[in-house]
């Protein structure tokens, strides 16, 4: 007999099937296979939770018929805007194999890794509070009304669950709700792993297209060692913190691999841009800067405005869909923000650092964040584009800052956010080492 | 030599990881929060207890005894998780406790004269409205 969850957690992995309408393009070809099912399944995750912010726009109830029909639709439409191209970069060579031990021990930490952060999950370990408070509720609330419930939304007395909070995590929870029949708690908690072992697929691939053997695998295991130690610790299972680093993740990977200066790479980056705006509200200031630099790294090669289109038109389109619904249903109107912008409470400066001091203290003494930036420090990167990564986690850092310094008394808040908040940061300062180091180690080759 | 850094980083890490996990075998949890927020696990077990006896269309209000306001208000968001399909109604409204159909107390079982005992669990008790 197959239980609701099981069926629950298959609905999410037919995703792929739904992202490898755009995913079929040639240009992507040259990235490994796995590497292609999993960034197919975060790509099919923004269409199917495109399609359905749609179908509620339209005021079309969900069903498999209206969200399949109009993420194809999407589906379509994104394979007809993949630029058109010969592949910028030569086709990679094999490398010597004098380094397959550490290939393979990066494998087994990788391994581990995943296995710890699935035991950590399925223990109930690692369980997000905001599970129960918001994302399992909206999600199985939608699928009982087959729609965004716009009334429930608007609810005075659900107004904690953050009305505009942006809707791909709990429309692809709730499609997979509909399809088991109910919610599955067990299922959302196991997000956090699959889609753990889904960015280590998705990485090594995106850093290095097809190229053997993978001397990415080393930064990808810290990469993945991160997020499974302090990801565990800040108990991010079952809430949108895992969709977002891996749509954060994989895209800045690939504005920094090999073929970053190719057009379909930068829309395919486009769409898990879109991944990010929608998973969760930091996702629109990490799209807003790591499109900047990746325009500002990459000046000399490229032509901005063309690339500027590839890169937000996915995110612009699905957030703006969001936004356009919130307001023609008078539900929310955009972000709402704290007070006038310019109200900076700077006497609370040091309290604030000391208090994001000891948030992230109590995460295995701050080591998933000083590791690697320790590593950082030893292999800063050497281009502007190597440094792109590390700047969008300065930006984002600059961002929580000012929203700690800028609202109400942050003390509470800063406890149960700054460590998950921040956990995007050592992730990007591995990816910016991991680009200097690739490109010697490609250079040399 | 750099490709080591990253991998003895991730390798201290991974063992932190796994470090922290709880010791095998371990028995399956009864919630999803048994290992992670134990006060959360005790009222997400009253409330799927809960679920079986209040039918869907039903209006309930949960409240915490001894009487704590932010405890309710805790129980209230968990009870809008867990009983899809009922109406909740917070304790800080008018009319909760006089005019809703069941009732959920969490703590302390209650003496209720005009109200039905249909479920008693180890963290609370329902109570169904005496028609």
């Amino acid at each position: 007999l197959i239980s609701a969850g099981t069926v629950w957690l298959a609905a999410l992995a037919l995703l792929p099937v739904a992202g490898a309408i755009p995913m079929s393009h040639p240009a992507f070809r040259r990235l490994s296979p796995a590497g292609r099912v999993a960034i197919a399944g975060g790509v099919g995750g923004v269409l199917v939770a495109t399609a359905m912010t749609l179908c509620a726009v339209l005021g079309w109830r969900w069903s498999l018929l209206s969200i399949g029909a109009a993420a194809a639709a999407l589906g379509l439409v994104a394979r007809i805007c993949v630029p058109r191209q010969t592949p910028l970069t030569p086709t990679l060579s094999r490398r010597e194999r004098g380094q397959r031990a550490v290939v393979v021990a990066s494998r087994v930490v990788i391994a581990c890794a995943i296995g710890a952060a699935f035991v950590s999950a399925a223990s109930s370990s690692a369980t997000s509070a905001d599970l129960v408070l918001l994302w399992g509720p909206k999600a199985q609330q939608f699928a009982a009304a087959r729609t965004i419930d716009a009334a429930y939304l608007g609810n005075p007395a659900l107004e904690y669950m953050n009305t505009a909070y942006p809707p791909l995590v709990t429309n692809l929870y709730a499609l997979a709700s509909m399809l088991a029949g109910r919610f599955s708690w067990g299922g959302a908690m196991l997000t956090f792993p699959i889609l753990l072992l889904a960015l280590a697929a998705a990485l090594p691939s995106a850093l290095e297209l097809r190229r053997l053997p993978r001397a990415s695998l080393p930064w990808c295991a810290l990469a993945v060692a991160v997020i499974a130690s302090a990801g565990a610790k800040l108990q991010v299972a079952g809430n949108g913190d895992m969709a977002l680093l891996f749509f954060e993740a994989t895209s800045l990977a690939l504005l920094l691999g090999p073929a970053r200066l190719e057009p379909a790479m930068q829309f395919l980056a486009g769409l898990l841009f879109a991944g990010a705006a929608t998973a969760k509200v930091e996702g629109l200031p990490f799209t807003a800067a790591a499109g900047a630099l990746f325009l500002a790294a990459n000046r000399r090669n490229i032509r901005a405005l063309p690339a500027a289109v590839r890169l937000w038109t996915p995110p612009a389109f699905s957030l703006g869909l969001w936004f356009f619904y919130g307001a023609e249903r008078h539900v929310f109107a955009g972000y709402r923000g704290f007070g006038p912008v310019f109200q900076i409470f700077w006497e609370r400066f040091g309290s604030v650092l000391a208090a994001i001091g000891h948030a992230l203290g109590d995460v295995h003494r701050a080591l998933p964040f000083t590791l690697p930036l320790a590593v950082f420090l030893l292999v800063a990167p050497k281009t502007p584009s190597g440094w792109m990564p590390a700047g969008v986690g300065a930006a984002l850092t600059l961002f929580l800052l000012f929203n700690y310094l800028h609202g109400p008394d942050p003390t509470e808040w800063i406890g149960w956010s700054a460590g998950r908040v921040l956990l995007a940061l050592p992730l990007f300062l591995t990816l910016s080492s991991a680009s200097r180091a690739l490109r010697e180690e490609g250079e040399s080759a | 030599m750099a490709a080591l850094l990253p991998l003895a980083a991730a390798a201290v890490l991974t063992g932190l990881a796994v470090a922290a996990l709880p010791p095998l075998p371990f028995a399956a949890p009864g919630t999803p929060y048994d290992r992670s927020i134990p006060q959360a696990a005790a009222d997400f077990a009253l409330f799927s207890s809960a679920a079986k006896v209040i039918p869907a269309g039903s209006s309930v209000a949960a409240a915490t005894l001894p009487r704590n306001a932010a405890a309710d208000v805790h129980l209230f968001r968990t009870g809008v998780a867990l009983l899809p399909g009922r109406e909740l109604v917070p304790m800080s409204a008018a009319e909760a406790g006089t005019a809703v159909d069941y009732l959920v107390v969490a703590g302390t079982r209650p003496a209720l004269p005009a109200w039905d005992l249909v479920l008693e669990t180890p963290r609370g008790s329902v109570w169904r409205r005496r028609r």
